[in-house]
């Protein structure tokens, strides 16, 4: 079941959120009990198959954790590792098994054989919240440990099948505390207007640029320069305002229940340098590697080559985590590239005593990091090697500059003068060009210079983590108040979101 | 409390406010009605003119027919629903109601579940006209299947039965776009439109000639036909296609119909293209096996009149002269390029096909020089004919012929 869907928006939230509350005022154990049936049937909405494996998961982490609070001290590592690597070889066999076994028959003689299983949704968001729950609670982080509990934590409908990855002791005190189980207009005022500028985001951007983005990610020609950064550029477009635009949805639905999510999106692209992408891009996911891999392999504490290898083996192991291939190895190993490129540069720069401050240098700085994002996108995208290698040399320019010839039609004298400059005329698609720019120049505007979501709703703490004071870069400031106005224009939004979800949508971070 | 005042008048706001919006949307898409479904109010200047349908083309045609009640279909693909306008003279004059449920881009199959769904709905139209597409009997990947009439589709189930898009076409961002272009285009004479009877004008193509020149739309077509006809030149015909035809003349036969099978008047490009791309022999091959079918159904079936006019050759219409790189001021009168021609010589078509079915049944009237009356007896002369009308336009039009081959050369490099 999709958010943005009308059976989610029309039966199963007025449905789940009046139970929540009308339950909740006999008993908040029940309610709670509801939420965590109904998002359990959230899940098996998309296929019950798997809704087994999803509790034999929650059953076993819920048991280890147990034991890993109540063992002595000798003890609970042994419970630690066991209960990761249970979840590790879950993820494995799931996800990667048939990437390793492809790997295998590639570079040796031998022919496995391996069926394909289809990957179960959410695997990753909730086996990652899961290990990060027992490293907390070997660490001793973790207070609670009421079963109901700990399945609405894990189960949660808002983040369960796309993130954002959560922290038990972030969210424990939450579902324990009675004053969430009293329906709350304030709530639902900050939950509303999130949710729909989320909706606005993944239903009238994302949507309306993946078909600009298919273009040319699906096609086997060569592309010419504007065509492949037209199409790379839609695609950082659709993937910025799909996910953000979810993980708002998520906020904001989660908020109707009074329960703030930790921020996942602040505004990526506005970064400065890639250090700065990865603490503003998928924070939740961001923390968990920094947190649980980064740290635990060394960090920076043995010195330059061993963090920068740490580094580079975080990114990598990023990259594998948002599927198995190459292409996604690649893209984190470039992301790996460009971090340890970052803070070399940066150590350098602290040496010389070279600090630019100037704007000039900052919008430089900005333009060179989003394009070594949308240059590693090519490869997360890219259905597989060939084709982003075609992409790749159409951004260089090796297969030309071309424009449609109804384009050209219009310049007059001008036209002469880019033929003579080599640029090259093709027949068709000047209609498909032209709206690809436009979109990507109305999707580049709302990015690089509006608010976010949490910015315009400052004044209400719609998420966790939220930094008030935070930078926000905006060209324009835009505070939401809940008054008669911003009712009118949400409504508008709204409607036209409702317009479009008949449209077929696909939300990419599903299968990861 | 007086916080929580302020958020329940916001969500009062908000909640009144979205019903009123969608309510809203609802009133105007079925007041300004884009796709001609509710009929509630239709007034020149304001929606009488509409939109050229986007989506659910099939549905929404269907869905007309049964309002209207045609006694005459065309069927087919864009050439039949861009050349035939079943509001011609010639059909007005013979009185009969005419509807063009022709679909662009659709196959014969398209065609037969059309027909299957007016019946079931008690709707049997007194003449058939239908535009067969040689190309789409060419299976890229097949041999030629020979088969009965078993691999026919079954037909139980029709799109149009499917609610989803009625509530699509009356409730989405594209009914809400397509009704407000509908406010635009009352006075636009180059919009894309569609006609109350399904008749598209492809208005839109006069600006594209304009800006761009017939060149351009003759050259881009001309790049797209041979690279198909180069993927399919290794295939042979597809049983398939026989077995809707083989359905639709057995509907035909259901009420003594008549039906008249158009082999479309494909621009010489076309023809040069095929001869280039070998596909000349299949296309032959191709004639045969619809006169076949149509004998076999005159001789052995109740069907009324049946006909197969070959409206394909090299004549002055086919071998008309496309304007020259970077001309925009010369216009065409037969075609908008080489696939699809305009009404002009669509109303030659329906006059030609008219005659034919008036003409005796047992003496095919090959006088005439467009639209020839195919019979097994007269393949040879059909054969001649072609020859001949190729050497004339290869005499008088060299440059289109070499054009072709220059860019089947370059695809198939």
């Amino acid at each position: 079941m999709l958010f943005n869907s009308f059976g989610f928006l029309f039966f199963f939230l007025p449905i789940v959120l009046a139970g929540f509350f009308w339950i909740a005022k006999r008993s908040e154990l029940f309610a709670a009990a509801w939420l965590a049936a109904a998002s359990l049937f959230f899940y098996a909405w998309w296929d019950y198959r798997y809704l087994p494996l999803l509790l034999i998961s929650i059953v076993i982490n819920y048991c280890v954790g147990l034991q890993i609070a109540e063992s002595a001290s000798a003890w609970k590592k042994r419970w630690l590792i066991g209960g990761v690597a249970f979840d590790l070889s879950l993820l494995a066999y799931y996800k990667y098994a048939g990437f390793f076994t492809s790997i295998v028959t590639q570079f040796s003689n031998l022919a496995l054989d391996f069926k394909d299983v289809i990957l179960p949704i959410g695997i990753s968001f909730f086996t990652f919240t899961q290990i990060a729950y027992l490293v907390d609670t070997y660490q001793g982080k973790v207070k609670e440990y009421r079963f109901i509990h700990y399945l609405l934590f894990v189960t949660y409908f808002p983040h369960l099948i796309a993130g954002p990855v959560l922290h038990h002791k972030e969210m424990m005190p939450q579902f324990a505390d009675i004053n969430n189980y009293k329906p709350s207009f304030e709530n639902f005022s900050v939950g509303a207007f999130v949710f729909i500028i989320g909706l606005v985001k993944k239903v009238l951007i994302a949507d309306n640029l993946a078909p600009y983005a298919n273009d040319l990610f699906s096609s086997s020609a060569a592309p010419s320069f504007l065509i492949a950064w037209g199409g790379v550029f839609a695609y950082a477009f659709q993937i910025y305002f799909d996910f953000s635009g979810y993980s708002d949805m998520a906020i904001g639905l989660s908020r109707l229940f009074g329960v703030k999510l930790p921020l996942n999106f602040n505004s990526p692209y506005k970064s400065e340098n890639i250090v700065e992408f990865w603490r503003r891009w998928h924070m939740t996911l961001s923390r968990f590697l920094r947190d649980y891999l980064y740290i635990a392999l060394g960090g920076n504490r043995y010195g330059l080559f061993r963090r920068y290898t740490n580094l580079m083996v975080t990114m990598l192991l990023g990259g594998l985590w948002h599927g198995a291939g190459w292409n996604y190895l690649i893209w984190g190993g470039l992301h790996g590239i460009y971090l340890i490129v970052n803070h070399a540069w940066q150590a350098a720069a602290n040496r010389s005593d070279f600090s630019p401050a100037g704007k000039g240098w900052k919008l430089a700085s900005s333009i060179i990091t989003f394009l070594a994002v949308c240059f590693a996108w090519v490869f997360f995208r890219a259905v597989d090697l060939n084709s982003a290698e075609q992409i790749i040399f159409g951004l260089v320019g090796k297969f030309g500059i071309g424009i449609p010839n109804a384009i050209a039609a219009h310049l007059g004298a001008s036209a002469v003068l880019l033929e003579n400059f080599g640029v090259k005329f093709f027949l068709g698609g000047g209609t498909r060009f032209v709206e690809t720019w436009l979109w990507v120049a109305g999707a580049a505007f709302i990015a690089f210079f509006l608010p976010n979501t949490q910015q315009m709703a400052r004044g209400f703490f719609p998420a966790l983590d939220f930094v008030q004071n935070g930078n926000s870069n905006s060209l324009i400031n835009i505070v939401w108040q809940p008054n008669r106005s911003w009712a009118l224009i949400l409504s508008v939004f709204a409607v036209f979101c409702l317009l479009s979800l008949n449209k077929p949508s696909d939300f990419l971070y599903f299968q990861f | 409390m007086a916080n929580e005042n302020i958020y329940r008048r916001f969500l009062k706001w908000l909640a009144c406010s979205l019903g009123f919006g969608i309510l809203a949307v609802l009133v105007f898409v079925v007041f300004v009605d884009p796709y001609d479904l509710y009929r509630i109010y239709n007034t020149k200047g304001v929606n009488a003119v509409k939109p050229v349908l986007p989506r659910y083309v099939d549905e929404i045609k269907l869905a007309r027919a049964v309002k209207l009640q045609p006694d005459t279909l065309i069927l087919g693909n864009s050439r039949a629903e861009i050349g035939l306008d079943p509001e011609s003279p010639a059909l007005k004059k013979k009185g009969y109601s005419a509807y063009n449920l022709a679909i662009r881009g659709s196959a014969i199959v398209t065609a037969q579940r059309q027909l299957d769904y007016l019946f079931s709905k008690d709707i049997k139209p007194k003449r058939i006209l239908i535009g067969v597409d040689f190309v789409d009997f060419v299976n890229p990947d097949g041999a030629l299947k020979l088969g009965g009439d078993s691999i026919a589709p079954e037909t139980d189930h029709f799109a149009i039965d499917n609610y989803f898009w009625r509530f699509d076409s009356l409730f989405s961002m594209s009914s809400l776009k397509d009704s407000i272009s509908t406010l635009f285009i009352q006075n636009d004479g180059e919009a894309a439109t569609m006609t109350e009877r399904g008749f598209n004008p492809l208005n839109e193509y006069i600006p594209l000639a304009r800006n761009e020149g017939y060149f351009v739309l003759f050259r881009q077509r001309a790049e797209e036909n041979a690279k198909t006809y180069l993927r399919k030149r290794r295939g042979g015909l597809d049983e398939s296609g026989f077995a809707n035809l083989r359905a639709i003349l057995r509907r035909a036969a259901q009420t003594e119909g008549d039906v008249v099978l158009i082999i479309y008047p494909y621009h010489a490009q076309i023809l040069a293209l095929f001869e280039e791309t070998g596909l000349m022999p299949i296309f032959a091959q191709w004639k045969k096996r619809l006169v076949e079918e149509a004998e076999k159904f005159r001789q052995s079936s109740q069907i009324g009149r049946i006909r197969v006019l070959d409206f394909s050759g090299y004549a002055e219409w086919q071998c008309e002269k496309i304007p020259a790189k970077g001309d925009l001021k010369s216009t065409t009168q037969w075609y908008w390029e080489a696939g699809h021609f305009k009404k002009s010589l669509g109303e030659k078509i329906l006059e030609r096909a008219l005659a034919a079915l008036e003409a005796p049944d047992v003496q095919a009237e090959n006088g005439a020089d467009f639209g020839f009356d195919l019979r097994m007896s007269n393949f040879e002369d059909n054969a001649r004919r072609l020859g001949l009308e190729n050497q004339r336009c290869l005499g008088s039009y060299r440059q289109m012929f070499d054009d072709v081959k220059t860019l089947v050369q370059s695809l198939s490099g």
